[in-house]
């Protein structure tokens, strides 16, 4: 899957911070739309409005959980990706103009969504990178159409399945029970059993 | 046995304020009216009609208004643009969100007329273009707000604080009367709210941010505009709920980090 924002980052420091800045998140959400949707003979459009109602959505729901980072900094980082592909799913800021080339590729298949998931793994690798922490490879089954395919109907139906979905891709266990509570997730548990506690 | 003065009273030098924004309110308020009714004047054409005394009076009246309206038009443009200037200037150094070490009636003049201009702005941002805004409300606003905050405590240096003193002057610009609200259906939040919200956020953006001035203020001006109008449940779900002080604070120290210039 084509992740050109990995590359357009590459110079930026303090990325999990200046995340949290709109006009920074506005400005790499349309670079990525544009470089994901190049040489597909497709444009996208984005409306502001949604694009900033998702922001706020997010951002909301970040601050809510942020002390979950703690416990796993890793395992949260790919939460709160999860947690923005939500919210874009959720408010859909992307039009995408034109008639693109019929492959199986996930940005033929699925334009708008691709450019999202794209964007959400672009930040995502790129603070990671930033924290020091190991890189994970990304899942053989990104590029899968039959994957997309079944995303894009499960995501029509709760935009929350985003959370899991991100999770599959880099290689976390998913929780597709209750994909919006952290502390249900697999590796925040495994987290909150390694934390020491006093002996009584 | 020493006694006080007894009334009445001689006016004091808050009395002497008020008296100017009261006669500024007052012709504002007529101007407002006449243009009003003067719209609601039929411009009929002259040829060809009976030349009664009332449709005469119409046609003068009408004319008149265009001439004005075009003049006041030029007069903002040209004439008025540093003083509006200056106002918007002052809108973040004259909040409480900032601690100045400033004549007291200088920061109240530039709070009240800041607050109008800033008032201005953002209801044209929500469509209002020509709504009636007081001066003389925002100044018992001040007033209030000044003898609150004056007693300085140790949380006012904190954070939490500046937003806290945001979030009570919204609320206290909200209750002032400054905007008159005839015009929001009853389920959403009411003119006022949605003005004040947004000069509260405002504020909020720009003691945060490192860039000032004017350019920077109408920047903050209508990104905040354009957020509250988003956040529009939230906000009616604040302010007609428990505690809307603290809420409100909260919501300022969510959104104003964001929305500065990092």
């Amino acid at each position: 899957m084509k992740i050109p924002l990995v590359s357009e980052l590459h110079g930026q420091t303090d990325l999990r911070h200046r995340m949290r800045d709109l006009r920074f998140f506005e400005t790499t959400f349309r670079r990525n739309a544009t470089l994901t949707l190049s040489r597909t003979g497709l444009r996208a459009k984005t409306d502001q409005g949604r694009l900033r109602s998702c922001f706020l959505a997010w951002l909301e729901a970040f601050y809510s959980t942020h002390p979950f980072a703690a416990i796993d900094r890793f395992d949260f980082i790919c939460f709160s990706a999860g947690g923005m592909l939500a919210q874009l799913l959720r408010y859909d800021p992307l039009t995408v103009i034109g008639v693109g080339t019929s492959t199986d590729e996930p940005k033929d298949l699925w334009p708008a969504g691709s450019a999202y998931v794209s964007y959400c793994l672009g930040i995502t690798l790129t603070v990671i990178e930033q924290e020091g922490q190991r890189l994970p490879t990304l899942s053989d089954h990104t590029d899968d159409p039959r994957l997309w395919h079944s995303f894009k109907e499960n995501a029509r139906d709760n935009p929350d399945f985003a959370i899991p979905f991100i999770d599959l891709l880099m290689g976390q266990t998913p929780n597709w029970t209750e994909p919006t509570l952290p502390d249900q997730r697999p590796a925040m548990k495994d987290g909150y059993n390694r934390i020491p506690r006093p002996e009584r | 046995m020493v006694t006080g003065p007894r009334p009445p009273y001689l006016p004091d030098q808050g009395d002497m304020v008020r008296v100017p924004l009261a006669v500024k309110d007052g012709l504002r308020g007529i101007r407002q009216r006449l243009s009003e009714w003067q719209s609601e004047l039929p411009d009929l054409p002259l040829s060809g009609r009976p030349l009664s005394p009332l449709a005469l009076a119409a046609h003068l009246l009408t004319k008149t208004r265009k001439f004005t309206a075009l003049g006041e038009d030029i007069a903002r443009d040209i004439l008025l643009r540093q003083r509006d200037e200056g106002r918007i200037n002052s809108f973040a150094g004259s909040g409480f969100g900032i601690e100045m070490q400033r004549n007291s009636e200088d920061r109240r003049n530039g709070f009240v007329s800041s607050r109008y201009a800033a008032s201005k702005i953002a209801l044209a941002h929500f469509g209002f273009t020509k709504h009636l805004v007081l001066e003389r409300p925002i100044d018992t606003a001040w007033q209030t707000l000044n003898a609150q905050f004056s007693n300085p405590k140790v949380t006012d240096t904190m954070e939490l604080g500046r937003y806290t003193k945001i979030a009570a002057t919204t609320l206290a610009l909200i209750d002032s009367g400054a905007i008159v609200d005839d015009v929001s259906p009853g389920n959403e939040p009411s003119l006022p709210m949605l003005v004040f919200a947004t000069l509260g956020l405002a504020e909020a953006v720009l003691v945060r941010s490192p860039v000032k001035g004017h350019e920077a203020t109408l920047a903050a001006l209508g990104l905040s505009a354009d957020v509250i109008d988003l956040r529009k449940a939230n906000l009616a779900a604040i302010l007609s709920g428990f505690d809307p002080q603290t809420h409100l604070a909260a919501e300022y120290q969510l959104l104003a980090p964001p929305l500065a210039e990092s």
